[in-house]
Formats: structure tokens, sequence, C-alpha cells
């Protein structure tokens, strides 16, 4: 695959960003990575630590980076910390089997504790009902399918723990 | 329980929703949250602020010697501090490894009333603050191994008997085989001493608040029966050498002039061994527990109100010690 920014060069990295829950690939071959000011790590970087085994020493060559806090996800195998919050929608998919690895689960289990705290869908069906209220259209498309991909995301939670 | 079980806490780790984690945030960001947090404590008269950077090194160490800091905040370079109960038994760390941690601590045997004050304190800052979570992972935290509840539960717990017995190490194994993990007296990464093990969940993930404090108070329970039965055997297998033991540890306590930390815990060990089994009566039943803290490096600093050299603290340590164990503790006859 040709780099998406000079379209000359093969491309060597691929970049996944997830904002606001849109996903985007980029490819781009080392040069104009490090133009951008990415880092372009090779085979001989050590990134291997504690955190990664192989399997995920391959998804790590593609660089990504929070949108929300500007974190490089390889610095969370010199740290073992991540970023913000948002991190864990940004690098999901590198995260999951690492989670999985530590805690033996990737899924929260609802707690007594938990109950009294507001329950995000329901937050934003509220939210979407003032946006048409206040006829502000764009905005309320946004909100649905904020709730569409939350929705999405608990049954898919509840077909797996019913597996 | 013979005072086998010394101290029970739970410690929960929460973030603030959209804001990076601590050693990612700018020092304004730091400064935000503790205005934040302070929105919800100041006014709460038995709660008190400590600012790190405002307290001296001793001081700092002295929180830490009595389970009130993590090591971490003591030497952290973050804008941080903690908010404390007068009584001691809740903290709230602020800007740690996560924005907020807040621990309940209760002497003696009782998980469950430090989850209930812990989570009393965590339904006051959740709304104000609008903490990260998420119906996936649950409550997000710095580092993954802290995800979901975000809640530590451990029990510190005195096994002299079974480290005697030489049958610690696999039994330690056997703890990390059922999920949980064994540290020293101040937390991760902290040196057993004077016989004291802190037993605490691994995985935070995937369970509840409620399976945590089971499975952790199971163990707990079944160790401290072995640690009985350790005893129990100690005494009918070498009656003599174990009062032998304990006596000494009693007499050197009660007169030796200098006393380095390792002799003391291991001799304060012996002691409180003696004390649960019958062999010394106690003036109130939790003087040795004090004692230990009273007896630690910081604690003799503040005491005598200047910075002491090893040989003045052994020396200083010594005379603290022979006062309140000749006055506190009897041979029982």
């Amino acid at each position: 695959m040709l780099c998406n920014e000079c379209s000359k060069r093969n491309a060597t990295l691929m970049i996944n960003t997830n904002i606001n829950g849109k996903q985007k690939t980029v490819h781009l071959c080392s040069q104009c990575a490090s133009k951008l000011g990415l880092p372009s790590f090779g085979i001989s970087d050590n990134l291997l630590s504690t955190f990664f085994n192989n399997t995920d020493f391959s998804q790590m060559l593609s660089t990504n980076v929070c949108p929300e806090c500007g974190y490089r996800l390889e610095q969370l195998n010199q740290t073992g910390f991540l970023g913000c919050d948002k991190c864990y929608e940004s690098f999901e998919t590198q995260l999951l089997p690492v989670i999985k690895r530590i805690q033996g689960s990737t899924t929260h289990k609802q707690d007594i504790s938990d109950i009294e705290q507001p329950n995000k869908i329901e937050k934003l069906k509220e939210e979407l009902k003032a946006a048409i209220e206040i006829e502000e259209y764009e905005r309320a498309a946004q909100i649905r399918d904020s709730i569409k991909a939350l929705e999405k995301e608990v049954n898919d939670e509840r077909n797996c723990s019913q597996q | 329980m013979s005072g086998i079980a010394v101290s029970s806490r739970i410690r929960l780790a929460r973030n603030l929703e959209g804001k990076p984690f601590t050693f990612n945030a700018t020092p304004k960001q730091q400064k935000e949250l503790i205005a934040s947090v302070a929105e919800i404590f100041k006014a709460q008269k038995e709660y008190n602020y400590l600012e790190m950077a405002a307290l001296s090194d001793v001081d700092k160490r002295l929180l830490v010697e009595r389970h009130l800091i993590s090591p971490e905040l003591a030497t952290s370079q973050s804008d941080c501090g903690v908010w404390l109960t007068k009584d001691e038994s809740i903290s709230i760390m602020v800007n740690e490894e996560d924005h907020i941690r807040l621990q309940a601590l209760k002497s003696g045997f009782c998980l469950t009333e430090a989850l209930e004050k812990a989570n009393e304190v965590d339904k006051q800052i959740y709304n104000p603050l609008k903490i990260a979570f998420s119906q996936k992972l649950g409550y997000l935290t710095c580092c993954p191994t802290n995800l979901g509840t975000g809640m530590r539960a451990s029990v510190m717990l005195h096994l002299p008997a079974l480290a005697k017995s030489g049958r610690i190490a696999q039994l330690l194994d056997s703890i990390t085989k059922l999920g949980l993990t064994v540290r020293g007296i101040y937390g991760e990464g902290s040196q057993v001493q004077g016989d004291m093990y802190q037993v605490s969940n691994r995985i935070t993930l995937g369970i509840t608040q409620k399976d945590i404090v089971t499975s952790v108070s199971n163990v707990c329970k079944a160790i401290t029966e072995k640690e009985e039965k350790a005893r129990e055997f100690l005494k009918k297998n070498g009656a003599l050498q174990l009062e032998d033991l304990i006596y000494r540890a009693y007499g050197t306590l009660c007169n030796a002039k200098i006393l380095n930390t390792n002799e003391f815990m291991q001799l304060i060990s012996d002691l409180k061994m003696g004390a649960g089994m019958g062999y010394l009566i106690l003036k109130q039943p939790d003087i040795i527990d004090k004692l230990i803290i009273a007896a630690q490096p910081a604690a003799i600093m503040k005491r005598s109100g200047q910075d002491l050299n090893e040989l003045a603290r052994d020396e200083a340590r010594a005379l603290i010690v022979n006062k309140e164990v000749t006055k506190n503790i009897k041979i029982s006859k």
C-alpha cells in the first residue's frame, strides 16, 4: 500500500485513531511519519516488556496516539500507565488482550455500588430529547449514534456473558 | 482471633472524566483537581487537608508509617495531598497514581465495615466530580491493573508461628494461586517486617466489590486458622522453647539500650504472639500495635524533635520501648 501522505513510497506504518467513536486508519511511509512528528520504530526498539507478548508486538507496530490527551500507546510499555480515561477507547483494540491477560476478564461486573450511578444510555436519551426540543438536529443525530453504539456494546456483552 | 488480623483496609481508585491522569496532567490541572476535591471536604469538620509540599520529610514518612498515605505519595513530584479524618479511619489521597485514592482503615478483621465506609465517601465524590466510569470496563484507572471496581481489599496479618515453622513460603505460594497477592508491611514493593503480611486481591475487573471482600476474607480466615494451629503445635511440641522465646523478647524489650528497627520488629512480633497466646497480660489490647507505630524511625524523630543519626535513633527507640513495655505489659503468672 502506498503512503497516504506522499502517495509515492510504500507505507510502513498504520495509524489508528478513534475520535468520538469514529475509527480512522492512515497508512504512512517512515519519512512522512517522521515529518509529521510521529516516531518510526523498527524491530530493534525495545517494545517487549511485561505488558506485551509477541502477539501484541505486531499490533504495537502501528503508531497510536490518543486524540484526547496525546498519549502514545508505546508509553504504556514504559510506564505501565494510560494517559487519560479516554485512552481506553482510543487504544481499545490493543488494550483488550492486555487487560484480559492482567485481569482474566474484560467486562466489568455490575455492582450494588454502581446501581446508584447514572446509566449512561438513559442520560444520553434525555440529552437527545432536549436536543430535539431545541431543534439542534445535528447534535441530536450525534447523540442518537452514541446511544446506538452503547446499546450495541451492552448487547455484545450480554451475548458474551451468556456464551 | 488473638490479634492475628491486625487491620483491614479498602482502597478505591477513582479518576475524573476527560482529564489526563496525574502523571500526565499539567501543574494547573493538578491544582484544579485539588480545588475540586477541597470543595467537597472543606466544609466537613472531621476532615483535615495536608498538602505534601508543605510537609517535612519526617512528617511525610510518619504518615506512611501510620498507613495513612502510600510511600508513592510521600515521594511524588506532583502537586498532591491527603484529606484525613480526625480518627484517621478515612484517608483521601489526591493526585496519587490515580486522581483520587480513598481508603477506609479499620483495626482488626472487618473488611465489610471498611467497605461500607469507603462506599459512603465514594458516593460523596461521584456526582460533583464526574468520575470516569464505563459500562464495559467499570472505573477507568491510570493502570489497567485497577480497572473495574478500582478496589483493593487488604488485611494485615501477623503470622509469626507460620513463619517460624517454615511453612510460610508454601502458604504464600498457594495464596497467589488463589488470585490474591501478599505484600509487605507498607504495601506494594515493601519488605516483610515483624512477620506482618498484607493479603489483598489481585484482580479488580469482572468481579463485584462484595465478591472481592468475600474471597479476601475467606482466605484470611483460613490463614488465621492455620496460624492458630501452628501456635498450638509450638505450644504442644516445644512449650519450654516457646516460653523462652517470648520471655527473652520481653526481657530485651524492657532492658535493651539500643534497638534497631529490624531487631525491634522481630522481638515485638514474638511479644505479640506471646500476648495472643496468653503468656503476657496487656493493659490495653491495642498497646502492642500502637507501640509498633510509635517505634518506627519517623515517629521517633518526630518525638525527639530533631534529626537523629542511626545510633541516636536506636537509643531513643530503646528508651521508648523500655518504658512502654515495662508499664503496660506484664508476665502472666
